[in-house]
């Protein structure tokens, strides 16, 4: 498993004000990394770090293996492109003499390609209008082109459908689906914006007051998700020892609270669990959302 | 480097700030041959042309301010600073070629007013009359304090994130700059002694001027300190070559020479440390 970006213990302090605490993330090559968290947990004083606008307070991360320290990260940073909140691009330049000028900026030999880029995001027929008379879905698109100028391997999409109207996400969200089959590119994106993310995401991180609370697969997320069984339990460590025997996947929550992840026949799995004298006190079965995960995650988190 | 220049003048090329600034220089070299001109045809003024070639120095401190906090200012306004570091340009880079782009404008500024001012003074006053190396050497001097005016500048655009603040900085600072020079050079000018006029005979109202010592008249010490203020100011010193009261054009280069240095030195360490949004 080849990592992109690869975070250790990293800590960010605004004078008494942690930021981000020891924080832990992994986003593997080829997937399209979805940041959760509510606004204000970290999500942009992440990237800002990542992006190399601002130095960790401690700890460390390595794009493509390149630690940040190293004199050959602002090489590494030649395959990232990313958005950081709203696009960076002058407003008042066209679309085209915006594109011109990063293709100068990352030195591209020919600027054949600015054509095909701006087609690729929808703004080919825009002629000479300024940036400043853009809508924000405009704008956005105009960003992600900026961010493809340096052919990236490495996209980075800090709150990319804020403020859009349902057209804009719809475009936003097949662009991002598009550069990812099509082009391979390793995108992580930020967002409070759950539902939208779970249309595009393949593996998530859920951050929580500047500490990744979990990281988890698509795959893992939805066997987690689709079919859960909440049981109440007396005798929790027998029932802990019955799930490990039979490689059940399981979750122990409190003392009496156990929860087993997939898909089972109800009444079947309670005459199994009787055949072993495992009684139950409580049980039901729980379909959850992106959004529920995460709130839980939360809850937890702050129960901690 | 190369990159970040080159992106930096495709961008000036399609910049109403630059064409306007541009503009300004022409506008300023024709206003000054007319007004001139009628003078002559009025008054029959005679006019230096090399005295107007030296004129925009005492102003163009104040356009280039204005300039500096506009064309480098939208780069935080806009964001597109942030966008330079996250593709992996250096910080140092960042900040000397926006300090080569702003220096090269001004410069060029200036150097547009020298030709219109040649091309119609010339015709209209006459032949410069000035030695051409004193000339040259004066222009030279007034070069390198518009690359020290711009070296300032562009320490206060890139190092205040705001836009609007570092204008009203840029702006307020040049005017104090300009007040603080002429306040020296006036304290300067005072002389050792004052004539004061007595009555010696109130009926026939005879009176005679005695010399008294000036208050006003700085120390020895004063005086050095004064002039020092006058010299490393870049206001102060472009007066004194637009003035061309006898400026130690030497000293003056050395002063905009070690402010070049410390302002780039001091402002390329703290970039390099801020912590940008």
């Amino acid at each position: 498993m080849e990592l992109v970006l690869e975070t250790n213990n990293l800590l960010k302090k605004y004078k008494n004000f942690k930021a981000l605490t020891n924080l832990n993330m992994h986003i593997e090559k080829g997937s399209i990394y979805g940041l959760i968290g509510k606004n204000g947990a970290g999500k942009t004083t992440l990237i800002r770090i990542i992006c190399g606008l601002q130095e960790p307070t401690s700890g460390n991360y390595t794009i493509y293996g390149i630690k940040n320290d190293s004199r050959a990260i602002s090489s590494v940073r030649k395959r990232m492109g990313a958005i950081i909140e709203s696009p960076s691009i002058y407003e008042d330049l066209s679309a085209k003499d915006n594109l011109l000028i990063q293709a100068q900026l990352v030195g591209m030999p020919s600027f054949e390609e600015i054509d095909d880029l701006l087609k690729l995001v929808g703004l080919e027929n825009i002629g000479k209008k300024k940036v400043k008379q853009f809508s924000l879905g405009m704008k956005q698109r105009l960003g992600i082109a900026m961010a493809l100028v340096t052919n990236p391997d490495f996209l980075i999409l800090d709150e990319p459908i804020n403020g859009l109207d349902p057209q804009g996400i719809i475009e936003i969200r097949e662009l991002i689906l598009k550069l990812n089959k099509e082009k391979r590119i390793t995108i992580l994106i930020s967002s409070h914006y759950l539902d939208e993310l779970s249309k595009v995401a393949t593996h998530y991180g859920f951050l929580d007051k500047g500490f990744i609370i979990k990281e988890i697969s698509k795959e893992e997320l939805i066997k987690r998700m689709n079919h859960k069984l909440i049981l109440k339990v007396d005798k929790l460590e027998e029932f802990v020892k019955y799930f490990e025997e039979k490689n059940m996947p399981y979750e122990v929550i409190d003392k009496k609270t156990i929860y087993v992840y997939g898909n089972y026949n109800l009444s079947k799995f309670i005459k199994e669990l009787a055949k072993r004298n495992l009684e139950v006190d409580e049980i039901h079965e729980q379909e959850e959302s992106l959004e529920n995960y995460y709130m839980n995650l939360i809850r937890g988190n702050a129960n901690d | 480097m190369i990159r970040l220049l080159n992106a930096g003048f495709t961008r000036l090329r399609k910049n109403k700030v630059f064409w306007t600034f541009l503009v300004f220089s022409i506008g300023l070299a024709l206003f000054m041959c007319y007004t001139q001109w009628l003078d002559v045809n009025k008054y029959g003024k005679v006019i230096e042309v090399e005295q107007l070639m030296l004129n925009y120095s005492t102003v163009i401190g104040m356009a280039s301010a204005i300039f500096t906090s506009i064309f480098l200012g939208i780069e935080y306004f806009d964001g597109t600073l942030r966008n330079k570091i996250s593709i992996g340009h250096n910080r140092a880079n960042i900040y000397l070629s926006n300090l080569v782009i702003v220096s090269l404008v001004s410069l060029m500024a200036y150097i547009i007013f020298l030709v219109v001012i040649v091309v119609l003074g010339i015709p209209l006053f006459g032949k410069i009359t000035m030695s051409l190396t004193v000339l040259f050497k004066l222009i030279g001097c007034i070069f390198i304090t518009i690359i020290t005016y711009s070296s300032i500048f562009t320490f206060i655009t890139m190092l205040i994130s705001n836009q609007t603040i570092s204008t009203i900085i840029n702006i307020v600072l040049t005017v104090v700059l300009m007040i603080g020079a002429l306040t020296c050079f006036s304290i300067l000018s005072e002389t050792e002694y004052i004539q004061k006029g007595q009555i010696t005979n109130a009926d026939t109202m005879e009176f005679k001027y005695i010399e008294e010592p000036n208050p006003f008249y700085p120390s020895e010490n004063a005086r050095k300190i004064y002039q020092f203020l006058a010299d490393v100011n870049p206001a102060g010193q472009m007066y004194q070559i637009a003035g061309r009261i006898k400026p130690n054009l030497a000293k003056i280069s050395l002063y905009s020479l070690a402010n070049i240095v410390i302002f780039t030195g001091i402002g390329l360490r703290l970039f390099k440390k801020k912590e940008l949004k």
